[in-house]
């Protein structure tokens, strides 16, 4: 495929991704006014939120690094799902997973909430470098089980390149990760609940206790390409883990319907348990989510 | 030639005159003092030059008799050189003893004389009972010479001193008669011949006798209680003139009289009681308060380390050569220290503080003669050392080296403990000064020079002479120490141009052939990382005068060691690094402490390494590309000792406790050095050892354990050890100081799997380390000199004053992190496929936990300096000075070099593990994709990416929607209320609290715990042991009858 081709299929996939992210952002607001009883504003009330930030009549930020934080933040939410395959064997929607494998995808998904980091701390409020801390916290242990169980895959695949992962689970849903090395995919789906920061991993954003930080601190297009790079982002990852445990996708439906599910997840979740504080978060994922990485590992070690 | 019996003749005819001469004045009689002796120094090195150069040694008969019947004396190149230095030794301190009231009377320039006179008959005689006679001389001179001290004290340790020296020459005596009745001989020649015929039983024990004697006389353990008095209580002039002289003579009459002693079990009891002496004089030192008694127990230990050596002579001439070095090292070192400790006055160690403020010289003199004595190099202690350890490990006594080295270990321990007071900044209290006259510092300067001198001619031999760019460093380095008045800037821009010209001259010497092997990419790290100190060396002060100097110095010694490819050539730079590493670390601040835990955890290591070398020198092995001939076990101790020695030097989890005190409280200029490059040498001598040796062939003698496996999650839990510990530091360099001490532990890991890709990733690691982690403490120095603190809570906001500064920081943390598209990411991608490759699994998941957990204090560093509130104080601060940002922006460069195209190192990288592995570890399948068997990257593609990305979004925000506006720091959304000065509101202290809460339960501090219990034990030890000294007299002749039977019991087993 010609690279002027691809490019152009690659910003129609991001702006799909992003209407996407968008939406699913919409449907989650939704389910969750319901279960707790609410109305619950309308599915499309992100896309609203996005236009009006984009029509607002003034803008501010605090220097340099606050300035380029959205930039950063779009463009790691942007970057990480150009490096998916969204279906496999449309070239078209293998997006540039050629330019680096999964150790990449990994490492691209720090590039965005650096540059947020980075972003918030500058405006100076000290709430900003509070929710940092915590989240970073959170990070770096959700990172064990799920680095755990991505070593697992790739040692079972013989590989790091989502390709050649997928390809290994071809052949019948039961050749998914999710079945082939189910201890691999229950840390990594535990660590998914902490990189979605979705209840009760959600002391980072923590809307209780910081009603200012790093989202009032943005505004207008900064807060717009802070949402775009939210919904991307979360494209992302749900296609990553579609891509690493459900045996990837061969259509486009059948990757909606894949990874919908999978960000469901964290919505039943969320929906039913109360938040813990960070040590509490720390200490669940290093405790069963990485004893369950741990076997996981052991499993590919003793299996081959 | 002057016939050598001249020197004594006329020695005593001098001696006997000068009360007569000494009517025509004081400055008379000194003349004609000095000018005897000087005669008698010079007779003995023309003798020396004759005698080396291949002429007989001059047998001297007396008295018409030809011998057995007669006495005669004998003057070969040892009893010349000998005699040489005594005579020096007399020079120097008749110069020192003039400014001395009690010393500068005629009768005490009289006894001086006789001593010169009893040692030169001493070293000459052949015959057993004129020994007995000029050992009498020697003994009365020193038991007046110290009697003219008039403190009580003085009066009662000289007694017990003259009643134990009357004993032991009674022992002498009556073992030398007896020796007579069975003999028929006094001769020492014919002696030996004759006992050999004789099957009397009581043969062993007049041999006792005789021992006993010498060794009392020599003040062997436990029998120098009252020596180690006099060295406290006497003026430590007379000390130095005794050790030159007549402790000099009786080891050599020890070493004459060795003939006689043939059984094996003597042997093993000569042997036993010198290193009992050596290992028991060292512990006990190191609980002293008292410098001069501190000297005395080391002047033990040295008498005891020769004495041990003596029995393994007769088997190995290799011996030979390692004792006269330890004797003249002993003697230049010991009496230069006397002489120190007499003209600066301080008895107490403490009173050292900053000694000698004002006189460089006497500094250098004072710094040169404690590393000489402690063995380290260039000095001849060193080369004494090595070569008795050479001569040990190819024998069946091999054992012995255990002892020797922990011996080592603790006059380490006690002469550094010295050096600490001595290096800490001068204060008002500081104490010794150069007004005094040149004449009395005389002795000093000239045997520190000589030292020197000695030093740098015997480490020019093993690296190839004196051109060599490492010894032209070192001798620059030198210079730049001793010149005064040279400003430090100047100095930072000479250190510029030499390590330039030495860069050029090793680009000269690599051309043309494979300057990639992993020797010459450690030099290219090495001299890169010197430049980049010494370019920023121009901008900012540097620790003290002597900063560059000793840069200079360090960085020679690792050129030397790695361009050697002799055993002893790497580990005397291992040695040389060692110590100039240390007085830099030492110029800080607070340095003085962290920097003796970092040289005694460092001279550990040096001891463990030298214990390898050592085995594989037991082997017949004595350089670096013969050491793949090594075999069996001899190979696994080796690669064992090695392994743990450079453990130790990259601070490993476990012995990591000096790492951190060490590199922040460093000046800040040298950290990044110490970081950077010194690191690294470690680094280097695994790869070169484990390039060579092969661990895995060892699994089968340890029930199939990998030792590679066990070093690899060494590396691993250090680097998540050290990573977990950064965190919750509250100091930018400590925190720094962890980070480097993690990132070598991937290092260790990545070459511990001793595979293609895994080489691949620790050396790529390598120069990614130095290139970030420099630009991270250069930026942190610049900002540590315009704030003058490295507390995070100090800080803040900063961004604004110092843009480029923060830049660097930005640059060096996601290098460092592995975030894409900077050089980072490869390093990691290399380091986590090649454990996959490895099947290191679990350790490859540990480490991408290691790895996120360093976001966080690469965060934490970068916000807590630049972001957040700018304190009110640092609103007007400027950025760091042009040089260091210019030193940055170097390393800026590189990083983006690298980080665009990684094939620039990658590529030679593959030449390398294939020269190695016979394979490469990667694939380049197009001009920027690098493959390896489990994944791929594009670097240039994601950088474009990333480009592309940021331009479009950079455009979108600015063309869509509203124009923005900068707003100030305060104008923030606070909740309704007025946001409080930025001081109260920068959020730094305490950083991750909840983190800290969650790992509570393993970040106690055993591994402290242990340390200090390890301290208190060996002081315990050392107290207990001191114990023995009761002062008692009686209890000193229990003594001498317990070692008696002791040494009868060994001696006469066999």
């Amino acid at each position: 495929m010609p690279l002027a081709t691809k490019i152009l299929w690659s910003i129609v996939g991001v702006f799909g991704a992003l209407a996407y992210g968008l939406a699913i952002g919409g449907v989650i607001r939704k389910v969750m006014a319901r279960i707790q009883g609410r109305i619950g504003p309308p599915v499309w009330q992100p896309y609203i939120d996005l236009g009006k930030n984009l029509s607002l009549r003034t803008a501010t930020h605090h220097g340099v690094m606050s300035f380029i934080a959205p930039i950063f933040r779009a463009a790691g939410g942007i970057g990480v799902f150009l490096l998916v395959p969204v279906v496999i064997g449309v070239p078209a929607l293998e997006n540039f997973s050629f330019s680096g494998d999964l150790l990449m995808v990994m490492y691209f998904i720090f590039f965005g909430s650096l540059g947020m980091a980075l972003g918030a701390a500058e405006a100076g409020h000290p709430h900003s470098p509070i929710g940092i801390s915590r989240g970073l916290a959170q990070m770096s242990s959700y990172e064990l089980p799920f680095a755990l169980a991505v070593v697992a895959l790739a040692a079972q695949a013989g590989s790091f390149s989502i390709r050649e992962i997928i390809l290994a689970q071809q052949g019948g849903w039961l050749h998914w990760n999710l079945f082939a090395n189910p201890l691999a995919a229950a840390a990594a789906f535990l660590a998914f609940l902490g990189m979605n920061m979705y209840a009760p991993f959600n002391i980072v954003g923590a809307p209780q206790e910081i009603p200012v930080g790093p989202p009032t601190e943005f505004n207008s297009q900064f807060l717009s390409l802070l949402m775009v790079g939210r919904a991307t982002f979360a494209v992302a990852k749900i296609v990553l883990y579609m891509d690493l445990f459900l045996g990837g996708a061969h259509s486009l439906p059948e990757a909606l319907v894949k990874t919908f599910l999978i960000y469901f997840w964290s919505i039943f979740v969320g929906a039913v348990f109360p938040r813990f504080r960070t040590e509490q978060s720390i200490r669940f994922f290093l405790g069963w989510p990485t004893l369950a990485g741990i076997a996981g590992v052991l499993l590919v070690i003793f299996s081959h | 030639m002057v016939n050598p019996i001249l020197l004594i003749a006329a020695g005593l005819g001098v001696a006997f005159l000068l009360p007569v001469i000494d009517r025509a004045g004081r400055v008379v009689s000194r003349a004609v003092h000095l000018l005897t002796l000087l005669f008698g120094l010079i007779v003995s090195l023309r003798w020396l030059a004759a005698l080396t150069g291949g002429a007989q040694a001059a047998q001297i008969i007396t008295g018409g008799w030809i011998p057995p019947i007669g006495i005669n004396l004998r003057f070969g190149p040892l009893e010349a050189a000998l005699v040489a230095l005594a005579n020096l030794t007399a020079i120097a301190a008749a110069l020192y003893l003039a400014h001395h009231e009690e010393q500068s009377t005629v009768k005490s320039l009289v006894i001086q004389l006789l001593l010169v006179v009893g040692a030169t008959g001493l070293i000459m005689t052949r015959d057993l009972f004129n020994t007995f006679v000029f050992l009498e001389i020697s003994g009365i001179g020193s038991y007046a010479l110290l009697a003219f001290g008039r403190e009580r004290d003085g009066l009662e340790a000289g007694f017990k001193y003259m009643a134990l020296g009357s004993a032991a020459s009674t022992f002498f005596l009556l073992g030398v008669a007896f020796l007579y009745k069975l003999t028929g001989t006094l001769n020492l020649d014919d002696m030996v011949g004759k006992l050999s015929g004789v099957t009397v039983a009581g043969v062993g024990t007049v041999l006792l006798l005789v021992m006993v004697g010498l060794m009392a006389e020599l003040k062997l353990f436990p029998l120098n209680g009252p020596a180690i008095d006099i060295y406290d209580a006497a003026e430590p002039g007379v000390n130095a003139l005794l050790v030159g002289t007549t402790l000099n003579a009786l080891m050599f009459t020890f070493f004459k009289v060795m003939a006689l002693y043939r059984g094996n079990s003597w042997l093993l009891a000569i042997a036993t009681v010198g290193m009992t002496t050596f290992v028991v004089s060292n512990l006990l030192a190191i609980r002293q308060k008292k410098v001069r008694r501190m000297l005395g127990y080391s002047s033990s230990a040295q008498m005891g380390l020769m004495i041990f050596l003596l029995p393994f002579i007769r088997t190995d001439v290799v011996l030979m050569s390692a004792m006269a070095l330890l004797l003249l090292n002993h003697t230049l070192a010991k009496a230069g220290l006397l002489w120190l400790a007499g003209i600066h006055g301080g008895r107490e160690l403490d009173d050292w503080r900053g000694a000698f403020p004002d006189s460089i010289a006497m500094r250098v003199s004072l710094a040169a003669l404690i590393l000489a004595i402690a063995g380290l190099p260039p000095f001849p202690g060193f080369w004494g050392k090595w070569q008795a350890l050479v001569g040990l490990a190819r024998s069946t006594a091999w054992p012995w080296i255990i002892p020797l080295l922990v011996g080592s270990l603790l006059e380490l321990v006690y002469y550094f403990g010295w050096l600490r007071r001595i290096v800490e900044p001068a204060g008002a209290e500081s104490r010794g000064s150069l007004r005094t006259a040149f004449s009395e510092v005389a002795g000093v300067l000239l045997f520190a020079g000589l030292a020197i001198a000695f030093g740098v001619r015997l480490t020019a031999s093993v690296w190839g002479g004196l051109g060599n760019p490492a010894i032209l460093l070192g001798i620059i380095g030198l210079v730049l120490v001793v010149a005064q008045g040279i400003s430090q800037k100047a100095q930072a821009a000479l250190s510029v141009l030499a390590v330039g010209w030495v860069i050029l001259r090793v680009v000269q010497l690599a051309h043309g052939c494979p300057l990639w092997d992993v020797r010459g990419l450690f030099l290219v790290v090495a001299l890169f990382g010197a430049l980049i100190i010494a370019i920023a060396g121009i901008g900012m002060p540097a620790g003290r005068g002597s900063f560059w100097g000793l840069f200079l110095i360090l960085v020679g010694s690792i050129v030397g060691l790695l361009t050697s490819d002799s055993l002893l050539g790497f580990f005397a730079g291992w040695e040389l690094m060692t110590w100039s590493s240390y007085f830099l670390v030492s110029q800080g601040r607070e340095g003085a402490k962290p920097g003796l835990l970092y040289m005694l955890f460092s001279g550990a290591a040096g001891f463990l390494i030298l214990g390898g070398l050592m085995a594989a020198e037991g082997a017949g092995i004595d350089s670096m590309a013969q050491l793949g001939q090594l075999s069996g076990g001899t190979a696994l101790a080796a690669w064992c000792l090695l392994a743990a020695g450079f453990a130790v030097k990259v601070a490993s989890w476990g012995v990591h406790i000096w790492a951190p005190g060490a590199y922040s409280e460093s000046p800040d200029l040298f950290t990044p050095f110490l970081s950077g490059v010194i690191s690294k040498v470690p680094v280097f001598g695994l790869a070169a050892v484990a390039a060579r040796i092969s661990a895995p062939a060892f699994a089968a003698f340890l029930g199939g354990i990998e030792p590679a496996h066990v070093l690899a999650w060494v590396g691993g839990l250090t680097a998540f050890g050290m990573t977990l510990l950064a965190v919750f530091q509250e100091d930018a360099k400590r925190l720094l100081a962890y980070s480097s001490v993690g990132q070598v532990g991937y290092i260790v890991l990545a070459l511990a799997a001793m595979t293609p890709l895994g080489w691949t990733a620790g050396l790529w690691h390598v120069v990614n380390h130095l290139l970030f982690k420099s630009l991270l403490f250069l930026a942190v120095a610049g900002v540590v000199y315009r704030t003058g603190t490295r507390r995070f809570a100090d800080m803040g906001g900063l961004i604004t004053r110092m843009p480029i500064s923060f830049v660097s920081v930005l640059i060096g943390i996601i290098a460092l992190s592995g975030v894409p598209p900077l050089s980072g990411f490869a390093g990691k991608w290399l380091l986590y496929e090649a454990l996959v490759d490895r099947g290191w699994l679990l350790l490859t998941g540990f480490m991408m936990f290691a790895s996120a957990v360093a976001f966080l204090y690469c965060f934490r560093l970068i916000h807590s300096i630049f972001l957040g509130q700018l304190k009110r104080e640092h609103r007007e601060i400027r950025e760091a000075p042009a040089p260091l940002l210019v030193s940055q922006g170097l390393l800026m460069v590189a990083i983006l070099a690298l980080s665009v195209r990684p094939r620039l190192l990658l590529e030679p990288l593959q030449r390398l593990v294939t020269g190695i592995f016979g394979q490469p570890g990667l694939q380049f399948a197009s001009a920027t994709k690098i493959t390896s068997s489990l994944g791929y990257f594009n670097a240039a593609a994601i950088m474009t990416l990333v480009a592309a990305l940021f331009i479009v979004l950079l455009f979108f925000l600015l063309f869509a929607g509203p124009k923005s506006r900068k707003v100030g720091q305060l104008d923030i959304v606070y909740a309704a209320e007025v946001p409080p000065p930025p001081e109260e509101i920068h959020y730094a202290w305490a950083f991750y609290m909840p983190y800290e809460r969650a790992f509570k339960p393993i970040l106690g501090s055993t591994v402290t715990a242990f340390w200090s219990g390890v301290k208190d034990v060996t002081e315990a030890l050392a107290d207990a042991g001191r114990r023995v000294y009761t002062g008692d007299a009686q209890t000193y002749v229990l003594y001498t009858l317990l070692f008696i039977l002791v040494l009868a019991g060994l001696g006469l087993a066999g």
